[in-house]
Formats: C-alpha cells, structure tokens, sequence
C-alpha cells in the first residue's frame, strides 16, 4: 500500500490499489474482514450466553465495521477479493441479534407473566404459565 | 461444564441451554437422546465444522453453506425452544 500513498485525491484513498490511469489493478483485502467473520461467529454462537448481551454487543460491532467495509468495497468492486467474508459475517450476525433479540424480549415477557419470585421455582412456573394461557383460551 | 448464566439469574432456560449435555451426548453415542435433549446440535456442530473448514480451507468457498446452515440453526433453535416450554408440559 506504501507504494500508492501518491494519490492525488486523499477522501479516494481506497483507489490507491488502481495504478493510476491504467487498468491492471493490485486486489486486496478489505479492513476488518476477518474480524467481522468472527464477531458474527461470537454473535450466532454467544447469543443465549449472559442473557443475549454478548450477542447483541458482538453483532452490532459485525454490523458497523460491515458497514463501512460494503460501503468501501461498493465503491470500488474490483480492487477486493474477500468481500465475501464481509458478507457472511453480515449474515451471521444479523442473525445473532435477532436470536439475542428474542432472548431478551422473551426474559422480560417471562418476567411480566410469571413474576420474578416464581422464575427459580419450576412448578410455580409452570402453574403460572398455564393460568395465563387459560385466561386466552 | 460451564453454568447456564441466564437459568442461574432468572430461572428461566435460554435458547443454547443443552447444547452441552447433547455435545457430551454425542461423544458418548447417544444420538437419539442429544436430539431430544437439543435438537439443533446436529447442525451446530455441521456449523462449526463448516466454519472451521472455512478458515483452514481458503480455495474452496464456503459462504453459502455457513449462511444457509445458521439461518436453519437458528429456526431450529427457536422452535424446539418454544415446543419444549409451551407445548411440552400440558
């Protein structure tokens, strides 16, 4: 990269990979492609650990740095090769929120019907959970 | 094996709650039962398999099999989820 630092335009930087002018162009990896991967593995695989707040915080990260490489790599399709990584940490953390989402929805719905003296014990638990489903019955 | 988080503060089991046992299941053969214990353990373990195929083997591409088997995972985990704390105990 040192060798095309000579570039006119510096809010273009990202055109630094062309030679100038001519066609040939060197590809190279986007930025945070790697990290991306693997912030969407930790999202998908630790969204039920500590409540879904792992997943969520891992899968908003994956989402932003995701999003300045798609714009990056918008810009300029040819000059990267593993936008594909990019795209499927994208993929798995979207889904990691969305399971972190459910998590956390369905803790609060829990503590809503159930109450939060009857959480650690089963058979209330359970009672409470049928008297409310009788009510819509 | 490490404690459920969620289950100890709330009482209540989170999505990943079994993985283990089953995980453990499975290397001892109890395949029929790691299913029952937690059904997405199959494609979990496909998962992480993929994942780490994805990584080691950089030629071949991977992308479409891990999205498609998360997404799959996921869908499983939630339903199996909701089955065994609504439907399971009337």
């Amino acid at each position: 990269m040192e060798n095309y630092q000579n570039q006119n335009d510096p809010q273009n930087y990202q055109n630094s990979n062309f030679n100038n002018g001519n066609e040939n162009f060197i590809p190279s990896q986007l930025p945070n492609a790697t990290a991306i991967l693997v912030l969407g593995i930790i999202s998908i695989l630790g969204s039920c650990c500590f409540y879904g707040i792992v997943g969520l915080i891992c899968g908003i990260i994956a989402l932003v740095l995701a999003k300045k490489s798609t714009s990056l790599y918008k810009q300029n399709p040819n000059a990267y090769t593993n936008y594909s990584n990019v795209n499927t940490g994208r993929i798995l953390a979207i889904i990691g929120i969305v399971l972190s989402v459910l998590m956390i929805i369905f803790i609060v719905f829990m503590i809503s019907v159930v109450g939060m003296e009857a959480l650690t014990d089963q058979q209330l638990m359970q009672e409470r959970i049928q008297e409310f489903f009788q009510q819509y019955q | 094996m490490l404690p459920c988080t969620t289950k100890k503060l709330f009482g209540v089991e989170c999505f990943g709650c079994g993985t283990q046992r089953a995980a453990y299941m499975v290397a001892q053969g109890n395949f029929v039962d790691a299913f029952k214990m937690f059904p997405a353990i199959y494609t979990t373990i496909l998962l992480c398999l993929f994942l780490f195929l994805h990584f080691v083997d950089k030629k071949r591409n991977y992308h479409k099999i891990i999205i498609s088997l998360a997404i799959l995972n996921a869908i499983i985990m939630v339903i199996a989820y909701i089955y065994k704390h609504f439907f399971n105990f009337k």
